[in-house]
């Protein structure tokens, strides 16, 4: 089943388009890391999905159905966009409020102020809370309806470490239960350790849609060897072009053959050789370069 | 009704909106200074023996500037702390949400008039009985008087929830509504040399209602009054609607 559909959406802002003709899929029970630099589209088309901003052409919808169109939308899709309270209004009283216009009783408050730890600051004025703090409680005010879909843009946003590992686990399990999350990130690393599938967006566009592990690989192999210098001159003397790196050294555009040959022929000692991994962040980057250069 | 229940809570929970009808009910106390001064003897100064009826009406225009004010605040508030976002997450249908602010603003202006009133009426009341004052006041008049009261404070009440979701911005629509609260009002009608302008002023229509007019022939009937300011509350509702409801939530 499909949990959120884009379809061919487009919003623009005057003569700037901020997003254009995006569309992709997610399946129900993924995490999906919506990725692109900051005016890639990315805030624009979570607001559109989530009916704060109109398209200007195109559909974002929840299995079909748009939020307005839902009876009961705090129960299908949980949202944490910008950590923005009323700085006078206490936090349970927030999410009080918000849990009434849902239908929803105290018991559930009091519930998520636990889950996201907050429990014990729950009767405090939000304009005491620190950014994590603030976080925190959005993501409780997402878990409200304890919904299908959690739409989460930038959510690890001022989380100290704890916090961080506690969202990747909170998220996995949602997942686990079948439930779907996109999440809009900077922090690729952090993404790369908690997604099945990545959305790359840049200039409003779609550059790529896959899952993770389908990522396209370095095409390079490493060479973890203390005989640098011995292993760089036989490299040079068969033609191949390399990187010295940390621990040995990383061969770019050549076979695990050509490669075991310039070592046997340079008589160095070498404790690895594999294919080398690149960071969410540099695919990122290959990637979106490709696209123009960056901003 | 859940919208309606959880915009009441909202105003319940956050000091800035709960200071509007605090400050209405403080002046319904206050008011009375000048009204129940005594003289230098210290005895009773000699009262209209309608005094009931002018103590109903003493807070009404200040009661209704408060819900005027709460209005633009409960609404404007909302785009300035960044809440409208999560408002709209759990009331998407924007409509719903104008009709949820509308109807928790004209329930906190009538629970406010009442308390006024009770707070007033009780002083003055109390006061006649011991200075055992005349008191030609009957009950229909009382009641008349503070009903107008209420009208007027939930139509200001109103036209504060259009003002504020039209603008989008709580700084402006508050000095927006005081500017002409307390200075286009008052202003308008001498700049333009016609003094009876003020009568079809919001203004005038609360006086109207209220039952001011001096001499009576100024102002309009308090049956016109009403219907003027529906249409002023009306017409600030109608342009918030088609905002709100057309613009995108940043």
């Amino acid at each position: 089943m499909t949990a959120i559909t884009v379809d061919r959406l487009t919003k623009r802002f005057g003569a700037v388009v901020a997003v254009d003709e995006l569309s992709f899929t997610l399946a129900e029970g993924t995490i999906t890391g919506f990725l692109g630099r900051n005016g890639a589209g990315k805030t624009t088309t979570l607001r559109c999905l989530l009916g704060l901003a109109a398209p200007t052409s195109g559909t974002a919808t929840f299995g079909g159905r748009r939020l307005v169109d839902m009876a009961d939308p705090a129960r299908s899709v949980g949202a944490v966009l910008d950590a923005r309270f009323h700085p006078g209004r206490r936090a349970r009283e927030h999410l009080r409020t918000l849990a009434l216009a849902a239908g929803i009783g105290d018991r559930r408050v009091d519930e998520v102020l636990g889950l996201v730890g907050l429990a014990d600051a729950a009767g405090r004025r939000v304009g005491g809370y620190t950014l994590g703090m603030r976080q925190r409680l959005a993501l409780a005010a997402a878990l409200l309806g304890d919904p299908a879909v959690l739409v989460l843009d930038e959510p690890a946003n001022g989380l100290d470490p704890d916090g961080v590992a506690w969202l990747r686990t909170t998220l996995r399990s949602f997942r686990d239960e079948g439930r779907t999350v996109l999440v809009s990130s900077h922090q690729l690393a952090e993404v790369a350790q908690t997604v099945d599938d990545v959305v790359i967006v840049e200039r409003g566009r779609l550059v790529t849609h896959t899952r993770v592990a389908d990522l396209p690989s370095a095409d390079a192999l490493h060479v973890r060897t203390p005989d640098v210098a011995a292993l760089a001159e036989a490299l040079t003397r068969h033609g191949l072009s390399f990187t010295t790196v940390d621990s040995g050294v990383e061969v770019r555009g050549a076979t695990p053959e050509q490669v075991g040959r310039a070592i046997a022929e340079s008589g160095a000692v070498v404790y690895e050789l594999r294919a080398a991994e690149r960071s969410l962040e540099e695919v990122f980057f290959a990637l979106t370069s490709q696209e123009g250069s960056p901003r | 009704m859940n919208a309606v229940r959880a915009e009441l809570r909202k105003i319940r929970s956050t000091r800035t909106l709960m200071a509007a009808p605090a400050v209405a009910v403080a002046f319904a106390v206050l008011a009375f200074g000048p009204v129940l001064a005594l003289d230098s003897g210290g005895r009773a100064r000699e009262l209209d023996p309608s005094l009931l009826v002018d103590v109903a009406r003493g807070p009404g225009f200040q009661v209704a500037i408060a819900m005027l004010l709460m209005g633009a605040l409960a609404t404007a508030g909302e785009f300035r702390h960044g809440t409208i976002a999560a408002t709209l997450l759990v009331t998407p249908k924007r409509r719903d949400l104008l009709r949820a602010k509308a109807c928790a603003v004209a329930i906190v202006a009538l629970v406010t008039t009442f308390v006024v009133e009770v707070v007033a009426l009780s002083i003055g009341t109390a006061y006649v009985r011991a200075h055992d004052l005349p008191s030609t006041a009957s009950v229909a008049d009382v009641a008349l008087t503070a009903g107008g009261v209420a009208v007027a404070a939930v139509l200001y009440g109103l036209a504060g929830v259009g003002l504020g979701l039209a603008l989008r911005d709580q700084t402006a629509a508050v000095a927006l509504a005081l500017a002409w609260v307390g200075i286009a009002e008052g202003v308008v009608p001498v700049v333009l040399r016609r003094p009876w302008l003020f009568r079809w002023l919001p203004g005038g229509a609360v006086d109207s209602l209220l039952g001011v007019a001096d001499p009576p022939g100024d102002l309009l009937p308090a049956w016109a009054g009403a219907l003027m300011l529906c249409a002023v509350a009306g017409a600030l509702l109608a342009a918030a609607a088609a905002t709100f409801t057309s613009r995108d939530v940043a």
